[in-house]
């Protein structure tokens, strides 16, 4: 299981989503993540918890993407994720 | 494949982008919350001090609460400010309680209140900027503007700020009490490498809250103030740039300075199209120079930014502006008609007559410049 950390809040502003660093992580980002819509919804996912292959999933059902580009996309993204420690 | 930017220039790229995105949708995305009225300070040309006074309108929740709507409707950049955000009592449970909210939040401050807490505090939480009026360069300065001798004090704490990484900005208002200190705050912000802005245009009192005496003796002049305004203008920039800027304001092509000037009669600054003004008393106006009509905690948050986007696509300015030759670096906006004349269609005269002036000093200037062999 897959969980967004309590460091960053998920900001919708309009159509846009944004990750915005909150206490002790503002320390160390000083300013905001945009997202694409892809990653918006991994974000929305990981914010409640989600397992990779349910990622994967709402990913090709909600996107015009095949399941290995997919995978390989979540797989990416996590990776991003869990170096900056936001999971 | 890039999944995720990462923004932290506030005034260009995604910013300017949401900004210009929230002002076609009507986004309340920038907010201001006026915590108090109180300070510590007594300037006499201050809008919002109420001298004397001890109440707070309103509560830690009831900020925390309209901080929660206007965040549902969009707010990202939240400005706190005052009077002195600093004095209240609650301000870290108010800052902590906004900050989780994922706003991203600067700092209005005159910077003398930093205690070690505090200090801990804005460490431990960084806002995204500090914002800090700077009145004087020594403490005589100080005294004579703000009734307390505490340039060191202020000093001191916006380089502590600068050490620990937090985004400073100095802002620097010019009255004739400390217009003798123009050069020497410049020095001082070059010197530990802070951007600094000046203002010498005051707007007159429009929320009069309470009368002070000193208030008038502080006024420049039209003439005084653009003379500041050139003053501060030539000591800042390098002398090729000070001398092409004048040449720009000669001629009427774009200065720096455009927000603030009507186009065909329109509010051009983004108060009323995506940012709101919130007083002390939770009255929201579109820009905290005009008083605000609509109550928030009676009327709720959507209520008012509905009624304040309304007043503002109502709102035209002077038609005279609109075909100056001046208005690519001149000041007008609503605020400073409504200030100097009580409704928003009508030419301030102080403001008109600066304008004039700084256009007649880059004149001499422009000439000045060619006799210096700068073209
Ligand atoms: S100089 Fe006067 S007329 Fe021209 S834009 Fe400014 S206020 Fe309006
Ligand atoms: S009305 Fe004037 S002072 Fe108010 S936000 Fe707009 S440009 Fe600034």
């Amino acid at each position: 299981m897959f969980k967004l950390k309590k460091t960053v809040v998920v900001r919708k502003i309009g159509d846009d989503y944004i990750l915005v660093p909150v206490g002790k992580s503002s320390k160390d980002y000083k300013g905001v993540f945009s997202l694409t819509p892809v990653a918006a919804l991994i974000i929305d996912m990981l914010n409640i918890g989600a397992q990779k292959e349910e990622l994967v999933n709402s990913v090709t059902n909600e996107f015009d993407i095949d399941e290995t580009t997919a995978l390989k996309d979540v797989e990416i993204f996590l990776e991003r994720l869990s170096e900056i420690d936001l999971i | 494949m890039n999944f995720m930017g990462y923004n932290t220039d506030r005034e260009n790229g995604y910013f300017q982008y949401l900004h210009n995105k929230s002002c076609s949708s009507g986004i309340p995305f920038s907010g201001t919350f006026e915590l108090t009225s109180r300070c510590n300070f007594n300037c006499s040309m201050c809008y919002v001090h109420s001298a004397g006074c001890s109440k707070e309108y309103l509560s830690a929740d009831d900020w925390k609460n309209i901080a929660g709507k206007a965040a549902e409707h969009g707010m990202l950049e939240l400005l706190l400010t005052g009077g002195e955000p600093l004095i209240r009592d609650d301000f870290d449970k108010i800052y902590l309680s906004l900050i989780e909210m994922g706003l991203v939040i600067s700092l209005n401050t005159n910077a003398s209140l930093l205690t070690e807490e505090k200090k801990k505090l804005l460490a431990e939480y960084p806002p995204a900027r500090m914002n800090i009026s700077l009145y004087g360069a020594d403490n005589k300065t100080y005294e004579n503007m703000c009734g307390v001798p505490a340039f060191d004090t202020v000093s001191e704490n916006i380089i502590w700020l600068k050490n620990e990484g937090i985004p400073v900005k100095i802002n620097s208002t010019v009255t004739s009490k400390n217009c003798r200190d123009i050069e020497k705050t410049i020095d001082f912000a070059k010197k530990i490498d802070v951007p600094i802005k000046n203002t010498t245009y005051i707007f007159p009192r429009s929320r009069e809250y309470h009368s002070d005496k000193n208030y008038f003796d502080a006024l420049l002049t039209a003439k005084e103030s653009a003379q500041c305004r050139m003053r501060f203008l030539e000591y800042s920039k390098t002398r090729g740039e000070f001398y092409d800027l004048c040449r720009r304001m000669t001629s009427g092509i774009e200065t720096e300075n455009v927000h603030a000037c009507s186009e065909d009669g329109l509010m051009k600054c983004r108060a009323g199209k995506d940012s709101f003004w919130i007083d002390f008393s939770g009255k929201m106006s579109f820009c905290g120079l005009v008083p605000g009509k609509f109550d928030v905690l009676s009327l709720g948050f959507e209520k008012c930014w509905e009624s304040v986007k309304n007043q503002c696509r109502a709102i035209r300015l002077p038609s005279e502006c609109d075909s100056c030759p001046d208005k690519s670096f001149c000041g007008v906006c609503a605020a400073s008609c409504f200030c100097e004349k009580g409704v928003f269609d009508k030419v301030p005269d102080y403001m008109c007559e600066m304008t004039k002036t700084m256009k007649k000093i880059a004149c001499d200037y422009s000439i000045m410049s060619e006799g210096d062999g700068i073209v």
